[in-house]
């Protein structure tokens, strides 16, 4: 797949840099661009933010993921408790930076 | 090349060295986003990813 | 096309997910590597040595910066987790050549893990 040259893909690590991240993604969504966003590891204590939904409406149901396994091993329930906003098809695998990797022109972690 | 350096907090001796030795030959920028406050820092960031051939995000 | 990725890790409790992440690259056919900085490998468990050998049958590897490290952590690293030594000069050409580089979770700590979490 060629590489979409307006689309940035973010790869969350850590829940450390929340409030970046949102201003980074207005700020490309300001500028016309897309994003496409993993949250992994401890990164998925995020979508337990109240600001999660939000984040979760201003981008497309495909271009945003997080890391079913690394939603396990912290505590939550995969099934249960899918998180706000989101819906299962979201709950991936470490595949899906691989998607962005492969499928964003641009790229930040974060 | 045109690298742009992120710098999540204030870069230490080790990260300050693998970027100069990252930088020999390319073109570099740098972005503190632990200084970033204001919607128009973080404009200036997608503006700086967009002109940079390569982006690396330090710890 | 397959990537040269590095993942960089710094922080201890990031380092077996950042090995996990590596290889979750390796098996998308990049060539995935693991940099570990500062710290003494957390406890080898199956699973973590098994993602080791993957990711170096996948032609990646899973490195120890020894200029960052103490001479403890240095030691173990090398000669009991098996991490394949690379100081930070070397790394930086390797980082040269790389298409992906990867600042993965937080810094180092300036305190080493409590008994709760030092496994």
């Amino acid at each position: 797949m060629a590489k979409d040259p307006d689309k940035l893909g973010i790869f969350v690590t850590t829940p450390q840099y929340w409030g970046h991240l949102l201003k980074i993604v207005e700020a490309a969504q300001r500028a016309g661009k897309k994003v496409k966003i993993f949250f992994t590891f401890k990164a998925v204590h995020l979508t337990k933010q109240l600001e999660f939904p939000r984040l979760v409406q201003m981008i497309p149901e495909a271009d945003l993921a997080i890391c079913a396994d690394s939603y396990t091993c912290e505590g939550f329930d995969v099934e249960l408790d899918i998180p706000g906003g989101m819906t299962p098809k979201q709950m991936r695998t470490q595949a899906y930076h691989g998607e962005i990797l492969e499928e964003c022109g641009k790229y930040l972690v974060l | 090349m045109k690298i742009l350096h992120v710098y999540r907090n204030e870069p230490n001796e080790e990260v300050k060295k693998l970027v100069s030795l990252l930088n020999e030959g390319n073109e570099a920028m740098e972005f503190n986003l632990y200084e970033a406050k204001e919607d128009a820092d973080y404009d200036r960031l997608i503006q700086m990813i967009w002109e940079a051939d390569k982006t690396i995000s330090w710890w | 096309m397959s990537l040269k990725i590095y993942f960089l890790i710094a922080n201890r409790q990031y380092i077996t997910d950042g090995i996990r992440s590596t290889l979750g690259q390796s098996v998308e056919n990049h060539f995935s590597h693991a940099c570990i900085f500062y710290q003494k490998m957390p406890r080898l468990t199956e699973y973590v040595k098994e993602n080791m050998e993957w990711i170096r049958d996948m032609e990646g590897d899973v490195f120890a910066v020894v200029d960052t490290m103490d001479e403890e952590a240095k030691k173990y690293n090398v000669e009991e987790a098996g991490l394949t030594p690379i100081t930070l000069e070397e790394l930086a050409q390797k980082l040269r050549e790389a298409d992906v580089i990867i600042g993965y979770g937080m810094p180092k700590q300036k305190h080493g893990p409590p008994p709760a979490c030092a496994d």
